[in-house]
């Protein structure tokens, strides 16, 4: 931070000798940036007299870029050529040069304008929601991308889609069911013409792959119990075992 | 996955209808953080040169009305403001002009032309503009009987906002 100071005192002293007065400025709102102990020590480099003034300057600049120009809306008041904004400025830097601190400054500005004249919105419990807003939107984004990979690369149109794979039996039995009824539903469709020959075509042996898988998976861990699965779906079978209504 | 889609689907949901609601408001209407505040005091010369100091308006309800030659739409305002001056003053309504970001010369034809008698206010360096938190012109400011701020126009004031505060800001209860 030192030798960052240093380097920014040499800047200023050719800014003021050589290059002219933006550089200076340019120079001055980089010594700002270092904070006060780097001004005093890039100020002794040069001379002492100009030392609150140019401080008063500087810290004008960085307050003024802070807020937002009432009369433009998009720019602060610093970057504004409005002359609300000229008005803004002289008051930001009357108010330091009476030895206001910078954020008692802009609480001025905030206690008159609202919240809405700070160009970057303090965080507060207020600003909570605008601060933590993006980083849950970007989490988001990020698990629903990973989601979707992990979906794709699982298989394509080929693999069945046992989602119970390895799941209880009864989970089995119900997506076993679910697919019966949805296999139902498209026969029906077909035949109505709702459903086009190579759609039915698909999406019947996609189907029938899952359906065996199921029946598969329902035959390893209970052999003796669904040896007759076969065609007739298990759930039908479970109703018929149930409790009959009188 | 059902899982994801459908948590996807319930934020979205809450995410557009917070967008839409977004594009109703009208992002230029900032509502004023002043309102129920004291006003701030300002001590100003009129463009006759007088002194007026908003202290010495305590017990009256002020109109303060920012304003500028160069703003079209204060023409308009400007003859309802004649109105209410005339209309209410008995009562204890003081309206005071702030000009804003204009020439004293300029003001004082406009308000020649234009008419109204109430004290015209030159603020240098737009200083009291900035302490009620001004974003152009006109705005209006009506201010209570005991120094506060009761409500901010933005743009020019309407018969109707006039109407409806005038009242109860004049009755002797509101003193």
């Amino acid at each position: 931070m030192d030798a960052a100071a240093a380097v920014a005192g040499i800047v200023v002293s050719l800014g003021r000798g050589v290059v002219g007065a933006h550089m200076a400025r340019v120079a001055l709102v980089a010594v700002s940036m270092l904070g006060a102990p780097g001004v005093a020590i890039a100020q002794g480099a040069t001379s002492r007299a100009p030392l609150v003034d140019s401080v008063v300057e500087a810290r004008t600049r960085e307050v003024a870029s802070t807020l937002r120009c009432p009369a433009c809306e998009d720019v602060s008041i610093e970057d504004s050529p409005a002359d609300l904004a000229r008005d803004m400025r002289q008051v930001v830097h009357d108010k330091l040069a009476a030895g206001e601190t910078p954020e008692a400054v802009r609480q001025y500005f905030v206690d008159r304008y609202g919240e809405w004249v700070v160009l970057r919105p303090r965080a507060s419990v207020r600003t909570a929601a605008l601060w933590l807003a993006p980083l849950v939107g970007v989490l988001a984004a990020g698990w629903l991308i990973v989601a979707m990979l992990r979906r794709w690369t699982r298989g394509g149109d080929d693999a069945p889609i046992v989602a119970v794979a390895g799941g209880d039996r009864g989970a089995l039995a119900e997506r076993r069911a679910a697919l019966v009824a949805a296999m139902g539903e498209l026969e029906a469709d077909h035949a109505d013409g709702k459903v086009s020959a190579a759609d039915f075509a698909a999406v019947r042996g996609r189907d029938e792959r899952e359906l065996a898988t199921i029946d598969d998976a329902l035959r390893r861990e209970a052999p003796s119990a669904s040896s007759s699965a076969g065609r007739s779906p298990s759930a039908r079978g479970r109703r018929a075992s149930g409790p009959r209504p009188a | 996955m059902k899982g994801v889609r459908a948590l996807a689907v319930a934020a979205s949901v809450p995410a557009l209808a917070l967008l839409g609601f977004g594009l109703t408001r009208d992002p230029r209407m900032v509502p004023s953080v002043l309102v129920g505040k004291p006003a701030p005091a300002f001590a100003l010369r009129t463009l006759g040169g007088d002194s007026v100091r908003l202290a010495d308006l305590r017990g009256r309800v002020v109109l303060l009305n920012f304003w500028a030659s160069w703003c079209t739409v204060c023409v308009a305002e400007h003859a309802l403001l004649v109105e209410a001056d005339q209309r209410w003053h008995d009562q204890g309504l003081r309206v005071v002009g702030v000009v804003y970001e204009d020439s004293a010369g300029s003001a004082a034809d406009w308000m020649r032309g234009h008419g109204g008698g109430w004290p015209v206010l030159l603020d240098p360096g737009s200083r009291t503009a900035i302490d009620y938190g001004l974003f152009g012109v006109p705005e209006t400011f009506l201010i209570d009987r005991t120094g506060r701020i009761a409500y901010k126009q933005t743009g020019p004031v309407t018969a109707e906002t006039l109407e409806s505060w005038m009242p109860r800001l004049l009755s002797p209860a509101s003193s």
